[in-house]
């Protein structure tokens, strides 16, 4: 088991060097560097970039005017030790700009999971236990659903309703008061009211269907032979499910875990920036749109060490719940 | 305080019950002699009486100037002098904070009056030049501080333009110290004066002093604070990069500022601002109480449009002058009631939403041929259904129109200059098919190939490239366009609408490989902006001649006919001294345009913009003109003399 994590972690390493090299390689596809596209911006909104002006000296001192690999081997150097250079946008360090926004994002992406896999599991064994009755017909309907609307369709309708009937705006993970006000238990209490609609609207598409899967494999478990003997043995029908089938029926379950973090992520970028949450993901696609070289990079870096943690999280729950794996 | 979202939840509710008493007996406390009184008779904010009273800030006398500048409010919504307090809410899209400068970041030795029709005096009481103009003193006001008590002196003047002699950072001579590319020289007799000597008459100076708040940002510099970290006056530092960093007023709190409000907070990695009154501001109202009346501004990096929308029909915003768009205005009326709030109207004064330019020197000689044809230009021009692109861009509240500057520029103030503007609005701007196809007939274009489409002299298909910006920022250009796509199509041309990623249309027009682009046009002042209508720049309709301008002659291409003749204009402008002879070389300027142009082509014009204004908030002007970014407004409007109601 100890080699089986260390030789999952080691790969890591690889895997995520050939992501930063790609990462940055793309990142900076688009003609022109940052500071064109500042200035570009500049001139569309307000039509003048004389604030901007002497741009070879600022291109100079961003390094911009550097071969892309030495731009590269700076900022992977930085890296390791935890310096990850300095946003052009914001002119201050990548540090200082993340940590607090990686936190919101870990907290909507842990707590949809969470939600997620609560509700989707028993839901999930309701629904193959008392397959093609109404109740199952009403949650599959239901799930249907909740798979095909899209969750920034959902976060708008929400938006929408809320504010039009409670006048309560949804956006934000904050009231306006305590914005920028140092944590107390009163600013905790405002978060939890606000984090429950994220929270729900990037779970839902996976709860929709997670449940889905969770009946099916169910169902192809209470076929087999060994559920007949269980029952032939006289145990109540709530063991039978539960400690026997489900057992064996949520192995999947735990390797999609490792599968849905991206989905989480992406779900959780597209969901925070139409309700405007100070996670990573408007802070990504912002960074992303300006070619902010090492903001974009470290964001991406950041997703990706999530993403493989993740993925070696579950393939050690599944290891650990089932020992063909260990092999 | 909202309790409407813990209804459900009576423990949640009764925290909030106890929070809510806390804080009420908190502000009973707070009450004391300083705010009880209501009215207007106090001469500065109760919070800086109560700092005064507890000895840690001097008295109002020793912190205003011998003569403060008295702000001025010359328009309609001017209600009376306010009362001191509260906190304007505000949202800002980008991270350079500009359109929080724009409100509450102009302050400059020379300001623009609210018409803009003439100066006034800002941190400078007076301002002379010598008899041929290459000689300007500037007298400033006696006793200015900076935010920190730190006298403003000509010292800090001094040490700017030293900072832009120096060649070991980003500091450099700003184009307007410059005569035939020799720099001024700043002298300083006292601590009062400050004397710019140039190498000729140079009288479009006091202009560019009070222009856009960038100007004023850069030569304001608080030499105290900043020479910590000048390696000439550290040792610590051994380059510029520290300094450069800790000079940008919107990311160093420390900063001391000249700003009604100086910045107190930078939170969130700069996505929410909190500034606080200045209080060493140096203009007072009409009774002499000092300003701002607001004691403090909470300004949120909102970059999502429709964001913003919702901030503002939830009454989240105080005041909100920019980054708000004419396509949410039926929103934003329909919502003013529970928002709490009233719109009003001010003008973008544009007078091209957007223009059509032509690259004089397109890369293709045949096309640069072309569009050297007065009737080849003219004949586009005829092409463009501009009630069209009203209606569809614009739901019809704009102007169909040529492409100009704003109407209400001082350049055409008198009877002349108005008649004269009226006609360069009109000229070609109509969308006349018939005429446009006849021009093009005329010039022999007259060979169609298989498609229809009209061949050029050298036998190709005749092809034009329309660049277009791929930017969420502007969504009525993509409209226009196609608009404009479809009258040259029916005029037998073939259009290309070219929407480049990422910033490569800006490397198209910077290198001027480009045959049209789309950019929105309006401009108060053409001494100091003279590009729209002059080929000063490398930008427009003129890349490749405003290079050789900008260069000296070194780049680009040489300008010969009617560019020669726009050049020779503008150098003339900068050598004359007498304003209205000034205003009348712009007016020739603009003879040229009507009768050798259109060289941009004119789709529609004077935009309105929406601006929220809560009803608790006051003396907001009730129309003002918002768009050039030269004239700074709205804080050329003195915004530190709006109010709030008390809470």
């Amino acid at each position: 088991m100890i080699s089986f994590i260390f030789r999952r972690c080691l790969l890591a390493i690889p895997t995520l060097l050939i992501i930063s090299i790609l990462g940055f390689v793309i990142i900076q596809l688009p003609e022109g560097d940052f500071l064109d596209r500042k200035i570009q911006e500049l001139e569309e909104m307000y039509g003048d970039s004389s604030s901007l002006a002497r741009i070879d000296e600022l291109r100079a001192r961003y390094g911009l005017d550097r071969p892309m690999w030495q731009q590269y081997i700076s900022w992977i150097s930085g890296f390791v030790v935890g310096d990850f250079g300095e946003s052009f946008e914001y002119e201050r360090e990548v540090n200082d700009l993340i940590w607090g926004r990686l936190g919101f994002t870990l907290l909507i992406s842990v707590g949809s999971l969470i939600f997620t896999y609560s509700v989707a599991i028993p839901l999930g064994i309701y629904s193959a236990s008392h397959q093609y009755q109404w109740s199952d017909h009403v949650l599959t309907f239901i799930s249907f659903i909740g798979m095909s609307i899209p969750g920034f369709l959902l976060a708008l309708a929400l938006m929408v309703f809320f504010f039009e009937v409670f006048r309560i705006p949804l956006f934000g993970l904050f009231s306006a008061e305590f914005e920028g006000m140092p944590w107390s238990w009163n600013k905790g209490i405002d978060l939890i009211k606000h984090l429950w609609i994220p929270v729900i609207v990037v779970g839902l598409n996976g709860t929709a269907g997670l449940m889905r899967i969770m009946r099916g494999n169910l169902l192809d478990v209470l076929g087999q032979p060994f559920v007949q003997t269980a029952r032939a043995k006289g145990l109540k029908e709530s063991v039978v499910v539960v400690k026997h089938a489900v057992r064996i029926a949520i192995n999947p379950l735990i390797t999609i875990f490792g599968m849905s973090l991206p989905n989480i992520l992406s779900g959780s970028t597209i969901v925070s920036i139409v309700l405007g949450l100070p996670t990573v993901g408007p802070l990504l696609l912002r960074s992303l749109l300006t070619e902010d070289i090492f903001l974009a990079g470290t964001l991406l870096m950041m997703f990706s060490l999530l993403l493989i943690i993740g993925n070696i999280l579950a393939d050690i729950a599944l290891a650990w719940a089932d020992p063909r794996i260990r092999l | 305080m909202r309790f409407s979202y813990s209804k459900n939840n009576k423990f949640i509710s009764f925290i909030y019950f106890i929070l809510v008493l806390s804080s009420c007996s908190q502000q009973i406390e707070n009450q004391d002699q300083f705010t009880s009184t209501s009215g207007r008779d106090q001469l500065e904010a109760p919070l800086l009486a109560r700092q005064v009273a507890q000895g840690s800030l001097p008295p109002l006398e020793d912190r205003l100037p011998e003569t403060p500048l008295v702000a001025k409010h010359p328009f309609e919504g001017y209600e009376e002098e306010g009362i001191y307090g509260g906190v304007w809410h505000h949202m800002h899209t980008n991270t350079d904070l500009g359109s929080w400068k724009m409100i509450g970041g102009y302050a400059p030795i020379i300001r623009w009056n609210w018409a803009c029709t003439d100066l006034e005096p800002g941190l400078a009481e007076a301002w002379a030049f010598n008899e041929d103009g290459s000689e300007l003193t500037l007298k400033l006001r006696k006793g200015l501080k900076w935010s920190d008590g730190q006298p403003y002196t000509s010292a800090s003047f001094a040490f700017w333009y030293e900072l832009c002699l120096d060649d070991r950072h980003r500091y450099a001579p700003p184009v307007w110290c410059l005569v035939d590319g020799k720099p001024m020289t700043v002298e300083t007799p006292d601590d009062w004066t400050i004397v710019m000597k140039f190498a000729g008459p140079n009288w479009l100076v006091p202009l560019w002093l009070a222009t856009g708040f960038w100007w004023c940002e850069e030569y304001n510099i608080p030499e105290q604070f900043m020479k910590q970290y000048h390696p000439d006056h550290n040792s610590e530092y051994t380059d510029f990069v520290e300094f450069e960093k800790k000079n940008l007023s919107h990311r160093n709190e420390n900063r001391p500022s000249l700003w009604p409000w100086k910045i107190s907070k930078i939170d969130q990695g700069g996505f929410q601002i909190h500034l606080e009154r200045n209080p060493y501001y140096y203009v007072v109202d009409d009774l002499g109480r000092q300003l701002p009346y607001i004691d403090k501004v909470v300004t949120s990096l909102v970059p999502e449009s429709q964001v913003r929308v919702l901030k503002v029909l939830a009454g989240d915003v105080d005041c909100q002058f920019r980054s708000l768009e004419l396509r949410d205005l039926s929103l934003f009326l329909e919502g003013r009631q529970k928002g709490n709030y009233k719109i009003k109207m001010w003008k973008s004064a544009s007078g091209a939403e957007p223009a059509i330019n032509l690259n004089w020197s397109d890369n293709d000689p045949v096309l640069r041929q072309l569009i050297r044809n007065q009737n080849f230009r003219k004949a586009l021009s005829l092409g463009i259904d501009r009630e069209k692109c009203n209606a569809i861009a614009y739901r019809g509240l704009l102007e169909p129109q040529a492409a100009t500057v704003s109407e209400e520029a001082w350049h055409f103030v008198d009877k002349e200059g108005a008649a004269l503007f009226d006609l360069w609005k009109k000229s070609d701007a109509d969308f006349n098919l018939e005429l446009g196809n006849r021009l093009l007939d005329d010039m022999g274009l007259t060979k169609r190939d298989e498609a229809d489409y009209r061949v050029r002299p050298d036998g190709q298909r005749l092809s034009i490239v329309l660049d277009t910006p791929s930017s969420k920022n502007i969504v009525h250009e993509n409209d226009i366009a196609l608009i404009v796509a479809e009258g040259w199509e029916a005029l037998g041309i073939e259009v290309v609408i070219y929407t480049p990623p990422g910033a490569e249309l800006k490397l198209r027009r910077d290198l001027g490989e480009f045959t049209v682009h789309l950019h929105s046009e309006g401009e108060m002042d053409l001494f100091t902006y003279p590009d729209w209508v002059f080929p000063t720049s490398a930008k427009y309709w003129h890349p490749q001649v405003g290079k050789w301008y900008e260069s000296g002659g070194t780049k680009g291409e040489a300008p010969t006919g009617v560019m020669k003749e726009f050049l020779d204009i503008y150098d003339q402008i900068k050598r004359e001294k007498d304003l209205q002879k000034r205003h009348t070389l712009v007016q020739e300027a603009v003879k040229l345009h009507i009768d050798q142009g259109p060289f941009h082509l004119g789709t529609v014009g004077r935009m309105r913009m929406p601006i929220i204004v809560k009803n608790t908030f006051h003396n907001v002007p009730d129309e003002g003109i918002l768009g050039p970014w030269a004239i700074v407004a709205p804080g050329i409007s003195f915004p530190e003399q709006y109010y709030m109601d008390p809470q």
